[in-house]
């Protein structure tokens, strides 16, 4: 791999190809588009930096994936955005599954996800979407597996709310 | 139609998602990238230089590994000598044994307690060179045994001198006492026989055997032979037959028939 000997056009070629991707990782976690950028630029001077440490064991992009998660992670723990409260409500947390009557559109979802609280959109993007176990998600965020359910569950409740308030739900609680 | 799962509406969307960034985007990365070293390119340098470092430090160890070993053990050897000097005061060089020594030789650590068992060794047998003349010839004939240490030498040989001063005391007052019983005998009797004789000269050469025994400290097997088998010194008897005079004359003969 020539971008692992400092070959800046491969580097490049690199960076045009995941960029894009990586972006739209780092905006889920961060509200502000420029701060989002920033975070990605940082993510892909790891990922040049430590090309060594890439063993081929699993997929390039999901490598890099995984290092715009920690960063943009890093950013929020840096803001000291996130905040976990330990609450015990993990009992019924698959009753808040909520169904939709039509899709929804990208945009609209990125506008549902920005009005979580940070904690509880975190811990709802890396279960939802990236598909983290809750032992992952505790280790990652460094919080107990216990916290990282409540936070689940309390993000499931307020996005239901929010959707309902949007008249776009389908059947409602099942 | 059915009903669509808000989380996996979420996850299919988003996963497609793509947002291009700002067109300055790759200049900022590419100023960042210049700044900071790359840890991949610097790693094989580090290791070369490791490498080299290590290496040199097994050539300097094997070439230098020699004279180390030389210069730890050659002064132990030195200290060992002038302890047994100071050990012993210095009386008589009289009674000098050959030595052919050669100067210190290299020693290992290894060595050295056996030499200080030599040594042990060859003090006794001086001090049995001392008090018989048949052991001091037999003795001369094993060269090896005579390469003993200059320091061990100067302490067997005062050992000797003081030992054979007080010995040479003991076998006089022998000498005396014999004379007196056989001139007592002679008084009262008139006439003393050969086997009385004989009978008190084996008395007097135990008791001076026991002496050297007791005087040595250590059982040494060379003596507790010589008072098994009770053989009379020829020194010793020359000495009660001076002291005798020659009206013994019977007495002489009967010694001489018992030798034979």
């Amino acid at each position: 791999m020539k971008a692992n000997k400092g070959n800046k056009r491969s580097q490049h070629q690199l960076f045009e190809l995941f960029a894009p991707k990586m972006l739209s990782v780092c905006r889920q976690y961060i509200k502000n588009n420029d701060i989002a950028e920033e975070v990605m630029l940082s993510g892909f001077l790891k990922v040049f930096t430590h090309l060594n440490s890439f063993k081929y064991e699993g997929s390039f992009e999901g490598w890099i994936r995984r290092i715009m998660i920690n960063e943009a992670i890093s950013q929020l723990r840096k803001d000291k955005k996130m905040l976990f409260t330990d609450e015990k409500e993990i009992e019924n947390s698959k009753d808040f599954v909520t169904y939709l009557e039509t899709e929804l559109e990208v945009e609209e979802i990125q506008k549902i996800i920005d009005g979580l609280p940070e904690g509880y959109k975190t811990v709802f993007m890396l279960y939802a979407v990236e598909g983290y176990k809750h032992s992952e998600i505790s280790e990652l965020l460094q919080i107990s597996e216990s916290t990282s359910k409540s936070q689940l569950f309390k993000a499931r409740k307020v996005l239901r709310t929010i959707i309902e308030k949007q008249n776009i739900l389908n059947y409602g609680t099942h | 139609m059915e009903p669509i799962k808000f989380e996996d509406n979420i996850r299919e969307k988003l996963q497609k998602r793509e947002i291009n960034p700002s067109k300055d985007a790759w200049a900022k990365l590419a100023k960042q990238l210049d700044s900071k070293p790359q840890k991949g390119i610097n790693k094989p340098i580090w290791f070369a230089v490791a490498a080299g470092f290590i290496g040199i430090v097994i050539v300097a160890s094997f070439l230098f590994k020699d004279e180390f070993i030389s210069s730890q053990t050659l002064p132990e050897l030195v200290e060992e000598t002038k302890l047994i000097k100071d050990e012993i005061p210095v009386e008589n060089h009289s009674r000098v044994v050959i030595v052919n020594e050669e100067p210190s030789k290299k020693v290992t650590p290894e060595l050295q307690p056996k030499k200080i068992v030599e040594n042990h060794q060859n003090s006794t047998n001086v001090r049995v060179v001392t008090s018989n003349n048949k052991t001091n010839t037999s003795k001369k004939s094993e060269p090896i045994k005579e390469n003993v240490a200059i320091s061990t030498i100067d302490k067997t040989e005062i050992n000797t001198s003081v030992e054979t001063s007080q010995e040479k005391t003991f076998i006089n007052l022998k000498v005396e006492e014999v004379v007196a019983q056989v001139q007592s005998m002679r008084n009262n009797n008139n006439s003393v026989s050969a086997d009385e004789i004989n009978t008190l000269l084996l008395k007097a050469q135990r008791d001076i055997n026991s002496l050297k025994i007791v005087k040595n400290k250590k059982v040494d097997a060379t003596a507790l032979l010589n008072v098994v088998e009770s053989e009379l010194e020829t020194s010793f008897r020359d000495k009660v037959f001076d002291a005798l005079g020659d009206s013994f004359e019977k007495v002489r003969t009967a010694v001489a028939e018992r030798n034979n």
